[in-house]
């Protein structure tokens, strides 16, 4: 077994293949401890609050197509109809389709393509950015409920 | 002195190709925009071997030099900005003394997804992109906690 591989390094015959191995007090320092489990805990505990909370806000079907680029709306339409909007500006090209109730981005010319990679979405809430292109594609529920969420 | 910077010429050097492994091979984690952050583990062994200051000069030399080879104007800011805040956060929790490179590599992590988030709603000028939050704030452990093996079995071998 060649050196590198070896994992019990509890001998100091064994010479790591780069400097001296480190002394003990301080590779006691680099095992995960308490703290580093209570830290990872409280984000976690932290996200899924926050996640739970947006579940719950993401529940109910959407009904307004809201395309915002760099925050000024660019285009608002009922998500039932079925409709392609073509969004070509200095930043870009997009194409959004909205189709049987679902939005979602089509092609683009960004080179990630992570707009059209986020898939369809459906629900009040949810939305498609487009980073590259300041676009922000939102779901909205109807135009009463809007301020309740955003509120 | 020289000897540290020679330290920093390789660890620049090794952050830029992991980036660029990164980028070439996509360990993709099912939701877009999710990466493993290779190139954090080079901040997080920088703060084993070097002392802060030379951990900036790497990350701002890494960032502007695979931002203006492989990227544009606006990854620079991104990754400035998730760079900057991570390497603070880890660099104040270090001096803390009670967290391992584990604890540090994950805050590393959240703390840069939170910088990036932070920029990406004020750059398309909309705050409804915080609700990525905290899909990002669990990768960032997922991904934080990676990086911390990494880390830990590259400071076994420091000798300072």
């Amino acid at each position: 077994m060649p050196r590198w591989m070896n994992n019990n390094r509890k001998g100091t015959d064994v010479v790591p293949f780069f400097g001296e191995y480190m002394k003990s007090d301080e590779r006691a320092k680099t095992k995960i401890n308490r703290k580093d489990v209570m830290f990872a805990g409280i984000v976690l505990f932290f996200a899924l609050c926050i996640w739970g909370i947006m579940m719950i806000i993401q529940s109910k079907n959407g009904e307004r197509v809201l395309i915002k680029i760099d925050g000024k709306i660019y285009e608002e339409c009922s998500l039932s109809e079925n409709k392609t909007i073509k969004i070509d500006n200095k930043y870009g090209m997009n194409v959004i389709v909205i189709k049987d109730k679902h939005v979602f981005a089509e092609t683009a010319d960004c080179p990630d393509k992570y707009c059209v990679n986020q898939g369809k979405i459906s629900k009040s809430g949810q939305m498609i950015v487009c980073m590259p292109h300041k676009l922000v594609v939102e779901i909205t529920g109807s135009k009463k409920k809007l301020d309740s969420v955003a509120r | 002195m020289s000897r540290k910077v020679a330290y920093c010429g390789v660890l620049t050097a090794l952050a830029m190709i992991l980036g660029y492994v990164e980028m070439a091979v996509n360990f993709n984690f099912a939701i877009p925009g999710i990466k493993l952050g290779l190139a954090n583990v080079i901040s997080v062994i920088g703060l084993y071997i070097l002392s802060p200051g030379y951990i900036f000069v790497i990350l701002i030399s890494r960032i502007m030099l695979s931002g203006l080879l492989f990227g544009n104007m606006m990854s620079i800011t991104y990754s400035l900005a998730g760079g900057l805040l991570s390497l603070v956060i880890m660099v104040v929790m270090k001096k803390m003394k009670i967290f391992s490179v584990y604890g540090i590599s994950m805050a590393g992590a959240v703390s840069h997804n939170i910088a990036q988030v932070l920029v990406a709603s004020v750059y398309v000028n909309n705050i409804h992109v915080m609700y990525y939050a905290p899909v990002l704030l669990i990768a960032g452990v997922v991904t934080g906690f990676l990086i911390g093996i990494i880390s830990k079995r590259v400071i076994m071998f420091n000798n300072n």
